[in-house]
Parts: structure tokens; C-alpha cells; sequence
């Protein structure tokens, strides 16, 4: 059986639509990344599959349980942590997993074995009794993962996990996230980091506008790309460039900056004397080449178009590296 | 509905009842609005027009204590729960929607029963006794129908506020249509001035005042407490209060499934 299985889910807000006939299947024990820009429909599906909104038409499967004709049977089957970590500020840690653990009705001897395990692992075990109040972003989410998974449900639905955390949280956090599903329990996050999703994801898929462009897992994706290879070239100052000039020799060029762009190539070869010339005849100095092998973004920007802003936060992404 | 699955709705009400009991009875305006503003009215109508009864008075007290307790604690709870999306931590768990409002209902009514019980308490059982409030009227209570007036008016009061809190995004949001219906039903429902008083110079407008749940809390209390009971009047405000709140917490219901859409 399928873990999630989303059929023709159509969602409008108003006139905006949000998701646009939407079909996906997540096998059981699979560990899937939805991919995205900002306003892609992430937070959508995954707020329709976890029952808090309806879609406008089609149905969402919950383990087999429809989640709007048989809502409570199908949110036992899942823990959700949100993009905004909706913990009890005014409760402690240990409150705040135990509210929950009742709401699940779990027995409560297995509900304090369970949290003291869970704070142990999420590393909040220190801080047991602080009131959330006090708690970091990092912390709070974390909090926000484990209750989650107090009721050990067999699907993990996260919307954004690491986004706003620093790198030593997110990797902390992406690493519970593989160990939970190395132990069989099903992961559906969505992300908008690229890296995120390769790293993590046995499957994905990407999101635009409310439509899935492609779902299929990273290597075949990035496999797919015509263009096996992207050239960087970063001038000593701003420039434009005409994209006639170069068009025999690349199927696409990015401004990723003022004075860096982006070629993706066939061949690198062909096209470096073509960039010399370019830089000559313009009075520039080529400060950097750089080639890149193709990854996960690429596959990215190919479906969902390229915008600047996008690719200079990618930029400092790849940058990390 | 099973037997088992009702027990199973009552049990998760009474969850949810119990956290927001911990977590918002001693908010700021869940004191404010609940406890000092009928203490204020109080004290206003006693010095403005000491033409009713003080038995009158203090009925009035106890009955507005009971409703502007109620209706806060939903006012205060549901916007914040929405503003932090715990609304949402709520909505996702397994407990119907039904089960998730009427604890919601619950925990508003329970403080409003406590309001009302401490305050009939001091200003009716024990103040006319040692003649602290001025009067000593011939307090003629009837413990089991006074107990029953309390919890269903407290039901009902809850009930309006849930309804009128339900869809707001913050507190101010929630209070305001509240705040307005009390001054409205402290007006015209016989609270500090008797009905044939309200609308002596425009009468065609009294029907108005069976349109509004608090004339009817208000009138059963005074049967319980100072007497007269008239029995099948004392039953018609109950039943009436009942109803009232039964299609109150189901519209509530409705507009949270048409807020999901
Ligand atoms: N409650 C709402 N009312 C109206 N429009 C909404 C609502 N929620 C989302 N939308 C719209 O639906 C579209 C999808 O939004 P959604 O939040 O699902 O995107 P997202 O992929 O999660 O984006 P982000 O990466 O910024 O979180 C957007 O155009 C958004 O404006
Ligand atoms: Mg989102």
C-alpha cells in the first residue's frame, strides 16, 4: 500500500490557484523531498494532506484512509512538524510533549519512556523543563520534531525543516530525519534547498506554480540534463551579454550577477576561445573559470525558469560547499 | 454514535479543556473582561440607579459575571491558538472537530461557572447574610436549579463566544463584536434594570429582549436564588438556554469546516 497517495487534488484560493491537478504516490518507507520556489504549493499540499485544508476537488490517502471522510483514523497514521514550529510557548518542553502524547492517547507510563527517549535524541534533554518561551528557533523545532513523533506515527510530514536554522542545526536535524527513516518510517518534506533534497531524498519532486514538473529520484534527474556541463565565468567588472553570440556553443546563459554568468555546455571546450574573444573585445578581464558537473539545481532551474534572485541564494549555497 | 466513540470525544474534550484551563485562566484579559469589568458595571449601577432592588442588583452581578467570564476565556483562547497555530497542532491530531470544540466550549464554561459561583458566593449568600452589601433580602435559594442555571448559562455564554471568536485572528478581533453584544444584552436584557422599565416608553421593541440568551440566564437565576420559582418558567429559560447554545457551538462548527476550505 501506498504510503500518501494524492489523485487530481486541485486547490483554489479566491482566483489564485494554489495547486493545479496534482498526482502523486509515496511508497512506504520512502524517503521524499517536494521541491520548490516560494509559492510553489508546498505549504498547500502539504496542509491538505494532513487534513488542515480541503482541496477544492480530488482526495488525498492517508496509508489507504481518506483524510476527509475518515479524518481521525488517517492523522493517527502521521506526525506533522509545520514550517512554523506551533509549540506551546507557555509550556514546558516536557508539557508540551506530554499534552500531546494524551491527545494521541497514549498510556502513561509508555508516554514518559517515550519523551524522555525522544528529548534525549532531539538533544533537548537539558532543557526538560524550560518553558518554550525561552527556546531558540533551532530548539523549538526541535521540540516541534519530537512531538511529531510521540504517538511513533509510520509517516513524518515536514514543511521546510531546516529553513531559517544554521548550518550545525539543519544537519543535526537532517541526520534524525535519515536515521528516522532508515528505521522504516516514512519522510515527505518539502524544501526549497536544492542540496537539501539531494542529500536527503530517495525521490523528488519538483513543484511549479502549483503543477509537478517531473518526480524522480536525483540521479536520474540529474542524468536527464542534455547539457553535461555549466561554466562559471566571473569578469573583472559588470557587463551584459548577448545571448546570439554564444548560442551555437550553449543552450542557456545566466546572469547570476552583475559580472558572473553561467553557461550551460555541451562541450566546455568549444566555448572558451569564444569567451576569450568576448572578453577582449569589450576591454574585460576574466577573473575565474570555473566547470561544474551537473546537479540537482540545474535539473531545478530547467523546470522551474530562472530568477535571479534565486540564483544568487543559490549562488551562496554552492558556495558553502 | 457508539458508546465508545462518545467516551473516547469526552475524553479528548476534556483534554483540550484542561490545557486551556492551565494555560489561559490568569491571562490579563481573561481578568480583565471576566472579573473586574462586572465588578466595574457593578459598582456603576449601584451608584447610578438605586431604584431597583438590591437582590436585583446582585442577580445581575452574578449573571453577567457568569457570561462576560465565559465569552472572554473563548475570545482570548481561540485568537491566541490561532496566531500561534497551536489552532493548528489542534486540528491535526485525531479528535473530530466536534471533540475539539466543545472542549474549547468546555474550558470557557468551567471558568465561567467559577466565576459565577464564587461571586453568588460573596454578593448573595454570604454578603446579604452579614448585611456587608446593605440589604438582607429573604435569600429563598434553591441549591439544584441555581447549580443547573449556573453550568447551562455558563454553556450558553461559552457557546456565543466561541462562535464570535472562532474565525478571529487576534484578541482586539474577537473582543469587539463581544464586547458590543454585552452592552446590547446588559441593556435590554433585564440585567440592573427590569424589562418593563427598559422599554416602557417604546414596548413594540421588547420582543427583542427573548431574542437575546442572557434575559433568560438572568431570569432563572433570580427564580433560584431570591425566589419566586415558577417551575415551568424556571424550565422554558433553561430549555431555551440549551438550544441557544446547541445551534451557537454548531454554526461555530461549520465556520471552522468553511474556514478549512
Ligand atoms: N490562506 C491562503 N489564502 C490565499 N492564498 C493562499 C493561502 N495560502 C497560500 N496561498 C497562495 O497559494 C500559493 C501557494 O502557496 P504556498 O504557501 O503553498 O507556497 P509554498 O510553496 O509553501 O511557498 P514558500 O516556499 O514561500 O513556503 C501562493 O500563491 C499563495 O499566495
Ligand atoms: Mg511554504
Amino acid at each position: 500500500m501506498d504510503a500518501v497517495q494524492i489523485i487530481d487534488v486541485v486547490k483554489h484560493y479566491g482566483n489564485v490557484l494554489a495547486l493545479d491537478h496534482v498526482n502523486l504516490s509515496v511508497k512506504e518507507g520512502e524517503f521524499f523531498g517536494l521541491l520548490g520556489p516560494n509559492g510553489a504549493g508546498k505549504t498547500t499540499l502539504i496542509r491538505i494532506l494532513t487534513g488542515l485544508t480541503a482541496p477544492t476537488s480530488g482526495r488525498t490517502l492517508i496509508l489507504g484512509y481518506d483524510v476527509l471522510n475518515e479524518p481521525v483514523k488517517a492523522k493517527k497514521q502521521f506526525g506533522l512538524v509545520p514550517e512554523i514550529s506551533n509549540v506551546y510557548d507557555d509550556l514546558t518542553a516536557w508539557d508540551n510533549l506530554m499534552f500531546m502524547a494524551k491527545l494521541y492517547g497514549i498510556p502513561e507510563r509508555e508516554r514518559e519512556e517515550r519523551a524522555m527517549k525522544l528529548l534525549e535524541a532531539l538533544g533537548l534533554r537539558e532543557r526538560v523543563d524550560s518553558p518554550v518561551k525561552q527556546f531558540s528557533k533551532g530548539m523549538r523545532r526541535r521540540l516541534a520534531i519530537a512531538a511529531a513523533l510521540i504517538h511513533e506515527p509510520r509517516i513524518l510530514f515536514l514543511d521546510e525543516p531546516t529553513s531559517g536554522l544554521d548550518t550545525q542545526s539543519s544537519r543535526f536535524i537532517r541526520e534524525v530525519l535519515r536515521e528516522l527513516n532508515r528505521k522504516g518510517m516514512t519522510i515527505f518534506l518539502t524544501t526549497h534547498f536544492i542540496e537539501e533534497a539531494d542529500q536527503l531524498c530517495k525521490r523528488v519532486a519538483i513543484l511549479d506554480k502549483g503543477k509537478i514538473c517531473v518526480v524522480d529520484t536525483p540521479e536520474n534527474l540529474k542524468a536527464s540534463l542534455q547539457e553535461k556541463e555549466a561554466l562559471e565565468v566571473i569578469f573583472n567588472s559588470p557587463t551584459s551579454i548577448d545571448e546570439e553570440e554564444f548560442k551555437k556553443h550553449c543552450s542557456g546563459i545566466v546572469r547570476l550577477s552583475e559580472n558572473k554568468f553561467r553557461f550551460y555546455v555541451s562541450d566546455s571546450s568549444s566555448i572558451l576561445p569564444l569567451l576569450v574573444d568576448f572578453a577582449k573585445n569589450k576591454g574585460l578581464k576574466i577573473l575565474s573559470v570555473n566547470t561544474l558537473k551537473p546537479i540537482l539545481e540545474d535539473v531545478f532551474i530547467k523546470y522551474t525558469g530562472i530568477d535571479p534572485l534565486m540564483a544568487e541564494r543559490m549562488e551562496q549555497l554552492r558556495y558553502k560547499r | 454514535m457508539k458508546m465508545e466513540e462518545l467516551y473516547e470525544m469526552l475524553q479528548k474534550s476534556s483534554i483540550i479543556a484542561l490545557n486551556d484551563i492551565k494555560l489561559y485562566y490568569f491571562k490579563p484579559p481573561s481578568i480583565f473582561f471576566g472579573i473586574m469589568l462586572p465588578l466595574i458595571l457593578y459598582f456603576a449601577f449601584t451608584l447610578g440607579r438605586p431604584c431597583v432592588t438590591e437582590a436585583y442588583r446582585l442577580t445581575g452581578v452574578v449573571a453577567v459575571s457568569v457570561f462576560f467570564g465565559a465569552s472572554t476565556l473563548e475570545a482570548v483562547v481561540l485568537p491566541m491558538e490561532r496566531r500561534t497555530r497551536t489552532f493548528e497542532r489542534l486540528v491535526s491530531a485525531p479528535l473530530s472537530l466536534e471533540a475539539l470544540l466543545i472542549g474549547k466550549m468546555a474550558s470557557g464554561a468551567i471558568f465561567g461557572i467559577a466565576l459565577g459561583f464564587v461571586m453568588a458566593t460573596i454578593l448573595i449568600l454570604v454578603g446579604p447574610a452579614w448585611q456587608w452589601t446593605g440589604f438582607s433580602a429573604g435569600l429563598s435559594l434553591s441549591p439544584i436549579p441555581f447549580i443547573l442555571t449556573i453550568i447551562i448559562s455558563a454553556i450558553n455564554s461559552s457557546s456565543l463566544g466561541l462562535l464570535l471568536s472562532v474565525r478571529a485572528g487576534d484578541v482586539a478581533d474577537a473582543m469587539m463584536p463581544l464586547n458590543f453584544l454585552r452592552f446590547v444584552m446588559i441593556f435590554l436584557s433585564g440585567v440592573f434594570i427590569p424589562l418593563e422599565e427598559t422599554y416602557m416608553f417604546n414596548p413594540s421593541l421588547a420582543p427583542l429582549a427573548y431574542l437575546l440568551p442572557l434575559t433568560y440566564s438572568v431570569d432563572a437565576l433570580r427564580q433560584t436564588t431570591f425566589g419566586p420559582i415558577d417551575l415551568w418558567k424556571l424550565l422554558i429559560d433553561l430549555v431555551i438556554l440549551i438550544v441557544f447554545s446547541i445551534v451557537l457551538i454548531f454554526t461555530a462548527i461549520e465556520l471552522v469546516k468553511h474556514s478549512m476550505r
